[in-house]
């Protein structure tokens, strides 16, 4: 099932890839024009793979399952996802030295990674030891406090 | 001119700057291979904004040493806890932890550094000999031949990726589709960049990689954890027990070496030769090189019990693959694996472009790249015998901390390119593209190399078609580049049902005619 629907995903991609080329000049659209029609043939090529496999499959259920990760680690990605997200938007509107800890503390509590005085000397460590190698030696201007 | 280059090459690499960045990248790597689930690709990926203020050669030394510094670091996990370190390590698993369980961890590990150093003492040699002559036979090609060879090796890497063939082929063109965002380098015209001016030069390649190969990676960490590091299950005989001492010698005796030597250069010639063709990397190597001396060993039976050549064979191979997978990367511009495809990144934010000229127009770089393959395998003999004790501490901080961990050095190393918060977004939206891919089993690894062969595709398709005056059959004039696109099309039916349609038809047609 999973086959089929990066398949039917390849398809839809390569149709609005073709799409948006058609407006270019003849020269800058001919390879991802070329691209576009090998990556379909490739999704039909998957599908009939995929249908030709579901044929030898005798259990009318078993076929079309798709398999779902348990529940506990969905939410726990998409908590992560959430966190990852939050501390990218943070990091340029408050700062490379609040949003860093912020987002480790969380993180590592929320995954209950491991002894609460650990997390709280890893959050510690690994922000001063970025802004020492990244902000300190490689001079990176990258915002370590709030924009006022 | 290669000779005097092989020359400047040498005196570069031993300037103590790049000695003492081999000796780091080293170090590095083992501490990361020794890690449970990160991988080498990871770990130069993530450390190549460190280089960004380095000189070229000085950055390359340290990426490439820490790509073999992984690569042994993977069998100090695989050996005490039973969890390979890396994909490269898993072979090394089945002789090697059975022989920590005999209290003789240290000799597991120092069987695998002497192995490592002897596979890759080989690979550097090959490498450094092998390199230039394709690098010189490639330099008479035109945009006609370097469009068949990128056509090829997009192909190959597709087909041979782990998973599905047709899935790893969709993945390339995938790669190769973003690769054309940004201005077509004939016309000028912005192309699928939604008007945004960041998008104009393209996607930056090495903010997609480190996207691609550490978001998933810590994503993963997260949601996993470590049960699997503590306690091994379905052991013979239920629960066994990591190992988290090394109380043994490491270095083995000179009688041992020499008994370990002809498996040690027979795994080492296998892993060049798999490092050489592009998809495969150091996981087929070393289990093609385990089968190999098992089957050339005396002692079949005494296999998968500690028996010290089934961790000379895997560990001596997968670290033969780095320089056989750099031949193509560094002669043709084409990365044979993921890993030399982020290596080949560390060249282009540098400024130097893969391509035919890697040899000659930045023949100083390219060659103290090579040297330092050579010097880095020394290096992690060294270092190895030093720190492997220390890697066991390495080895037990959690999953779960380490994730978040690689998310702010990604973060930081994308924004550390060119300083563009709207790279920190790319790098993530790549990094989910690549757990979604990860998740759904599409091979991540042709995407990368689809990204950098897209602009070598662009650029060589137009020149050859300005050339043929617009008829595409310029391709198959020139018989180099017929021959490689037949083998590309060959390589694609190969990942199709019809290979397999033919072969029942041929048995049916014969048995037929038996009967």
């Amino acid at each position: 099932m999973t086959r089929l629907l990066v398949a039917l995903a390849a398809i839809i991609i390569a149709l609005i890839f073709r799409n948006e080329a058609a407006g270019y000049p003849r020269v800058a659209a001919q390879l991802p024009k070329l691209i576009t029609s090998v990556m379909i043939g490739l999704a039909l090529l998957a599908i009939v793979q995929q249908l030709l496999a579901w044929r030898q499959v005798t259990d009318g259920a078993s076929r079309y399952a798709l398999t779902m990760p348990s529940w506990p680690r969905i939410r726990d990605g998409s908590v992560f996802v959430a966190l990852i997200i939050l501390y990218a938007w943070a990091i340029t509107s408050i700062g490379y030295l609040i949003a860093t800890p912020a987002f480790l503390l969380s993180s590592l509590f929320i995954a209950r990674a491991t002894k609460p005085w650990i997390i709280l000397l890893t959050a510690a460590i690994v922000t001063l030891a970025i802004w020492v190698i990244f902000v300190n030696f490689l001079r990176l201007p990258i915002p370590l406090f709030p924009r006022i | 001119m290669p000779d005097s280059f092989l020359m400047i090459g040498l005196i570069n690499v031993l300037d103590p700057i790049n000695i003492a960045a081999i000796l780091l990248g080293t170090l590095i790597g083992m501490f990361i291979g020794a890690m449970p689930g990160l991988s080498a690709t990871m770990a130069i990926a993530l450390l190549l904004p460190l280089t960004f203020s380095f000189r070229p050669e000085t950055g390359l030394a340290l990426l490439a040493s820490l790509y073999l510094g992984a690569m042994y670091g993977g069998s100090i996990a695989a050996i005490l806890l039973r969890t390979p370190g890396t994909p490269a390590a898993a072979a090394t698993v089945i002789d090697g932890f059975p022989l920590a369980q005999q209290g003789k961890a240290g000799k597991a590990l120092g069987f695998s550094l002497t192995a490592s150093l002897i596979g890759g003492l080989l690979s550097s040699i090959v490498l450094l000999t092998v390199a230039p002559l394709l690098g010189a036979l490639v330099l008479n090609f035109g945009p006609v031949q370097i469009f068949a060879i990128a056509v090829l090796g997009m192909t190959i890497i597709g087909s041979l990726s782990t998973g599905s063939a047709v899935l790893g082929l969709l993945a390339g063109a995938l790669g190769l589709l973003l690769g054309t965002i940004g201005m077509d380098p004939t016309t000028g015209t912005p192309r699928f960049t939604m008007d945004n001016l960041s998008l104009f030069g393209g996607v930056p390649f090495t903010v997609a990689l480190i996207g691609l190969f550490s978001v998933p990676q810590a994503i993963r960490l997260i949601v996993d954890g470590d049960k699997a590091k503590t306690m091994t299950e379905d052991a013979p005989g239920g629960m066994v027990k990591t190992v988290s001492k090394i109380k043994d010698r490491m270095l083995p005796t000179g009688r041992q070496f020499i008994e370990m030597l002809p498996n040690s250069l027979r795994s080492g010639v296998i892993g060049v030769i798999v490092g050489l063709i592009p998809g495969t990397g150091g996981d087929t190597a070393s289990w093609f090189a385990y089968n190999e001396a098992k089957r050339f060993s005396r002692e079949k039976e005494k296999f998968g019990t500690g028996h010290t050549p089934g961790i000379v064979a895997p560990e001596a191979a997968n670290n033969a693959v780095v320089g056989g997978s750099l031949i193509p990367t560094i002669a043709l511009g084409i990365p044979g694996s993921s890993a030399t495809a982020v290596l080949l990144g560390g060249l282009m934010v540098h400024g130097i472009l893969p391509g035919p000229t890697l040899m000659t127009d930045h023949g100083a770089v390219t060659y103290t790249l090579l040297w330092a393959v050579f010097f880095a395998n020394i290096a992690l003999f060294v270092v190895g015998i030093m720190f492997t004790r220390a890697c066991i501490s390495v080895t037990k901080i959690p999953n779960r901390v380490v994730g978040p961990v690689i998310i702010v050095l990604s973060i930081i190393g994308a924004f550390a390119i060119n300083n563009s918060v709207f790279d920190i977004w790319l790098m993530l939206g790549f990094g989910f593209l690549g757990f979604l891919l990860d998740s759904c089993k599409v091979p991540t690894p042709p995407l990368v190399i689809g990204l950098i062969l897209g602009p070598v595709l662009d650029t060589s398709l137009q020149q050859s078609l300005l050339i043929g005056g617009g008829s595409w059959m310029v391709f198959f004039e020139s018989k180099i580049s017929a021959v490689l696109l037949v083998i590309a099309f060959l390589s694609i039916l190969q990942a199709t049902p019809l290979f397999r349609w033919i072969g029942i038809g041929l048995r049916r047609v014969r048995s037929s005619q038996q009967s």
